[in-house]
């Protein structure tokens, strides 16, 4: 370009002049139809549409760790399932209180050294559900269309595993006999090839680690096909590897949480996705069994993902993952085909969740705490009140849980540059500056309803959600309520 | 401005009168009014509550056959808008049945983000005299900490009015210690600082003026987050006078605003310590600031100003909720909180500092309404003086 | 929904590099006319300011886009309000070290 030319011909100066000033307002406004078109881009939905690997929009290597994101202080010792799994320990208080009240071993000692976890499950059983089934009669109607979609959601999948792991695990061929383990190329490849096929059935992340036997329980959770649910659970030697798969929860369903989300939706897939795995491993002649959620685990998720390098785990306990945030809902397969592991990944979740403290701020049933870490099984972790957690679910109209921290988890956004590009800058600054901004960013830009408010009206709320429900959730548009 | 050099006339300091006069008898209607009726809360405590017999802060509470089932104890405490009032439930033997918020003045964006009703619920069901208020779970809360500690206090004053009237147990109710912190330093320096370099001129006082502008705007705004609201005056003019012992910083930054403004006829809050004027100036700075405004307008806005303060004052003091007049942006600059109007009226602000001096003070801020009806009615008085000396 | 997928598309950006270069050539013109020089660091400054407007017309849209007005709000005053405000600094950095008596005489440099 000539120079001298813009200089002398002012009748061209003038042309440029005005074509800059007009190309910057077309660049703005082009940058926010930009804007309004990744806000609304269907890619954003990052889920099981995503599958075959597309879903990976994260450079996990970069945030790699040797050792995982919790921290081991003690001796630790394995959970009880029977009274740490809150499902277990309800579902064995609400048996034993119907046949009389007395309650049995291992209750009976739980309750003598955890009184207020009486207190809870007794308030549950005695105010809140009696309430909540009143308030249905009343408020129930707004929410019977997501009650079916989210019936429809779990209607489909495979029965929960219900014979222990030398019956279940093994491999036979239909007449019964044992299938020998065809000869692998080495661990890295194999490790690839149940990745791909991981995320082919329809998973949106994967990750593969050893299983640490920390996290197995110490008893396991009835209906599991233990014979003895009081006898202790011995670490099958053919654990040696869990892989993780999952998916998330439909995204605008999930911001109107606790009312119109439902776990349902992703626990079907998450569990359809680990059963074919499980049976494309025992193909190979490997033994493989399913850890699935609603509640037919052997052990516990959260930790072996963060093993797997799929997350870290917030102050509300959930995995924070940097594709999904919390929205995520995992699966596990124990398996001894040999793989080539992950490594944990650190992308600064325990810095903010030290200052974000929103889950807990928004928690209705105060379950989060605002404290620090406690130790739990010679671990470190954010302390969590599951009975209060569980008596909200059951004081909630709309669909089976709560949800509501996921729902206002910093990190639960979707899929567009604005919101990965602030994952990556906390991941990338130590300072924790970020961490501070982006948080009171968070709470200015995205305020939710009062805690109060999601209360069912009896106990002085008004059924508030997060977000509005999706037009295709919202019962009145659609059927005469009369 | 052109409200300091116009010559005072009669009919201003009528103007005055009259709104001062609207705005008490605005007060005085909302406090009689304000009464809340216990009776209901009462009830909700005990459900078999049929009459209740009243003992300064404290209710008998008897079911229909006069029996004495238990008292209601009415605890209060000065919040961050105002008072907080609890009523406690104690039955005959001693037991914390309910616990109930009376009134509740607090912003309502301060209020739900405290865990209070978990607290409440906590304590409901432990004896009188084994409550805790160990608060550090509600009160980790980040900007409810005033609101918590007045239900708490709340709490422990009815708490210890019950068991004095029903139990003759003495409860001493714990003596706060002074708060005094950096923040009251920072405050008494300012002024001080103010007050010496009256003495100063030209670029000299400039840089001193600049140095305590910039400190005030670390300190009072974004750190401590404490410059004078309206809110807070309202709430004193209400009668809801914050704790002089864990609320001096108000008190001071008052004080000094209005010695200032009396002695020198200038306040030197406004000059030296208002965290939102170093903002504007800053911006100001950066702008350039060479607008001119016609005069006609400066006095149209100014007239607006005074208008707007009346009136948040005026539904204030009706309704007796002190929140209610606190329009000011300042929350949302230090702290990114406020309700969108709140947001726009920042934005514009500080745009408009950018070409105009200040825009704030001038034509927005409640301090500066106070300021020029202490002014005139000083001139006024003096003039009153001279005419009557000669 | 589908002809605004053109905006996450390779040829969007395309476009918006050449209105960059026109834009970038446009204020040279501008400052040549005027005679002020511009140094590799005003077109830093420039640049910054570009980044940081565009990037709060993207919030503000990506906001609307995603359902979240409030969002949409409060960033586009937040970051409105800091674009305004650096704005006018910056324009007056770029137009700053103006010599009245260079303004005919526009040369090579």
């Amino acid at each position: 370009m000539s120079d001298s030319d813009s200089g002398t011909n002012p009748n061209r100066r003038d042309f440029i002049k005005i074509a800059g000033v007009a190309s910057a307002a077309a660049g703005g406004a082009g940058l926010g139809m930009f804007g309004y078109a990744a806000g609304q881009d269907p890619a954003s939905y990052l889920g099981w549409q995503n599958q075959e690997g597309a879903s990976l929009i994260f450079e996990r290597k970069h945030y790699e760790v040797d050792v995982p994101t919790y921290e081991k202080i003690g001796p630790t010792s394995r959970p009880d399932a029977r009274v740490e799994n809150i499902f277990d320990r309800r579902g064995s208080f609400m048996r034993q209180l119907r046949s009389g009240g007395e309650f049995e071993e291992p209750l009976k000692s739980y309750y003598e050294k955890h009184p207020e976890d009486l207190e809870l499950d007794r308030l549950s059983a005695e105010e809140i559900i009696p309430k909540r089934m009143a308030d249905e009669a009343e408020y129930g109607d707004r929410f019977f269309l997501s009650q079916a979609w989210s019936d429809a959601m779990g209607a489909v999948g495979p029965d929960p595993i219900d014979s222990p792991p030398e019956e279940n695990d093994f491999p036979r061929d239909r007449r019964g006999t044992p299938i020998e383990p065809v000869k692998l190329k080495g661990p890295e490849m194999t490790a690839r090839l149940i990745k791909k096929l991981a995320m082919q059935f329809g998973s949106t992340l994967v990750g593969i680690t050893e299983l640490n036997p920390d996290w197995v329980y110490a008893y396991p959770l009835r209906r599991r096909g233990f014979e003895n649910p009081d006898e202790p659970l011995e670490v099958p030697e053919h654990w040696k590897y869990a892989i993780v798969v999952g998916t998330p929860m439909s995204w605008d369903p999930m911001y109107a949480n606790p009312n119109y989300g439902t776990s349902n939706d992703a626990y079907s897939r998450s569990r359809i996705i680990a059963t074919r795995l499980e049976a494309f491993i025992k193909a190979l002649g490997y033994p493989a069994r399913t850890h699935i959620p609603g509640n037919s685990y052997d052990l516990m998720v959260p930790p072996i993902a963060i093993d797997a390098g799929l997350g870290q785990q917030g102050r509300h306990g959930v995995l924070i993952t940097p594709e999904l945030g919390s929205n995520f809902r995992p699966a596990v397969v124990t398996t001894n085909i040999p793989m080539k592991t992950d490594r944990p990944i650190d992308i600064g979740v325990e810095d903010f969740c030290k200052h974000c403290k929103i889950c807990a701020e928004v928690c209705p049933s105060g379950s989060i705490t605002m404290e620090g870490k406690v130790e739990v099984r010679g671990y470190r972790r954010y302390a969590i009140d599951t009975a209060k957690c569980l008596n909200f679910w059951m004081s909630n109209l709309g669909n089976m849980g709560c949800r509501l921290c996921v729902s206002a988890c910093p990190y639960t956004r979707k899929a567009n540059w604005l919101h990965k590009s602030a994952v990556r800058i906390t991941a990338a600054d130590p300072t924790g500056l970020s961490d501070r901004a982006l948080t009171g960013l968070q709470k200015s830009f995205y305020p939710g309803p009062d805690p109060e408010d999601y209360y069912i009206p009896s106990l002085g709320g008004d059924n508030a959600s997060y977000r509005e429900p999706p037009w295709w959730l919202r019962t009145e548009d659609f059927i005469d309520l009369g | 401005m052109n409200e300091r050099k116009s010559p005072i006339r009669e009919q201003r300091i009528v103007r005055y009168i009259v709104a001062v006069a609207i705005l008490a008898a605005a007060l005085t209607y909302g406090r009689t009014r304000a009464a809340p009726d216990l009776e209901p809360l009462i009830e909700s405590i005990f459900p078999a509550a049929a009459s209740t017999q009243q003992d300064q802060n404290v209710y008998h509470v008897y079911d229909t056959d006069d029996h004495l089932i238990g008292w209601a104890g009415l605890g209060q405490s000065g919040g961050y808008g105002g008072p907080m009032s609890v009523l406690v439930g104690i039955d005959a033997t001693g037991t914390v049945v309910g616990v109930r918020i009376v009134e509740q003045r607090e912003t309502p964006v301060f209020w739900s983000r405290a865990r209070v009703p978990d607290y409440l619920r906590a304590i409901t069901g432990s004896r009188y005299d084994e409550v805790g208020y160990d608060y550090q779970d509600i009160a980790a809360v980040t900007g409810a900490t005033l609101s918590t500690d007045a239900v708490i206090e709340s709490v422990r004053t009815s708490i210890a009015d019950v068991a004095g009237v029903a139990f003759d147990v003495h409860m001493p109710l714990p003596r706060k210690p002074f708060e005094f912190g950096l923040l009251e330093i920072v405050i008494l320096a300012l002024f001080a600082v103010g007050i010496a370099s009256r003495r100063l001129r030209g670029p000299k006082r400039s840089r001193v003026r600049w140095g305590a502008q910039i400190t005030g705007l670390v300190v009072l705004g974004f750190w401590k987050e404490s410059p004078i609201t309206l809110t807070k005056i309202t709430a004193i003019l209400s009668g809801y006078l914050p704790d002089v012992r864990t609320s001096i910083a108000i008190y001071l930054l008052l004080a000094g605003f209005l010695l200032t403004t009396i002695l020198y006829g200038r306040n030197l809050y406004c000059l030296y310590a208002c965290p939102f004027g170093a903002a504007q100036r800053i911006v100001g700075v950066i702008g350039g600031r060479r607008l001119k405004l016609p005069p006609w307008s400066v006095r149209a806005m100014e007239t607006a100003r005074n208008v707007v303060v009346f009136g948040a004052l005026f539904a204030a003091f009706l309704t007796l909720q002190p929140a209610l007049a606190g329009y000011e942006p300042f929350a949302v600059l230090f702290s990114l909180r406020g309700t969108n109007l709140q947001w726009l009226l920042l934005f514009i602000v500080l745009v408009a500092s950018l070409a105009i001096r200040t825009p704030w003070c001038a034509f927005f801020c409640p301090m500066r309404t106070i300021e020029v009806v202490i002014q005139d009615t000083k001139r006024w008085l003096r003039r009153k003086r001279r005419e009557a000396a000669t | 929904m589908r002809a605004m997928q053109i905006f996450n598309s390779g040829f969007f950006w395309f476009i918006e590099g050449i209105l960059c270069v026109v834009m970038i050539l446009g204020l040279r013109a501008f400052m040549r006319e005027r005679g002020i020089p511009m140094p590799a660091w005003k077109w830093v400054v420039f640049g910054v300011w570009v980044l940081f407007a565009g990037f709060t017309i993207a919030f503000v849209g990506t906001s609307l886009g995603e359902g979240e007005p409030t969002a949409a709000t409060r960033g586009g005053l937040l970051f409105g309000l800091i674009a305004v405000i650096g704005g006018a600094g910056a324009w007056r950095a770029l137009v700053s070290g103006r010599d009245p008596g260079e303004r005919a005489q526009v040369t090579d440099s």
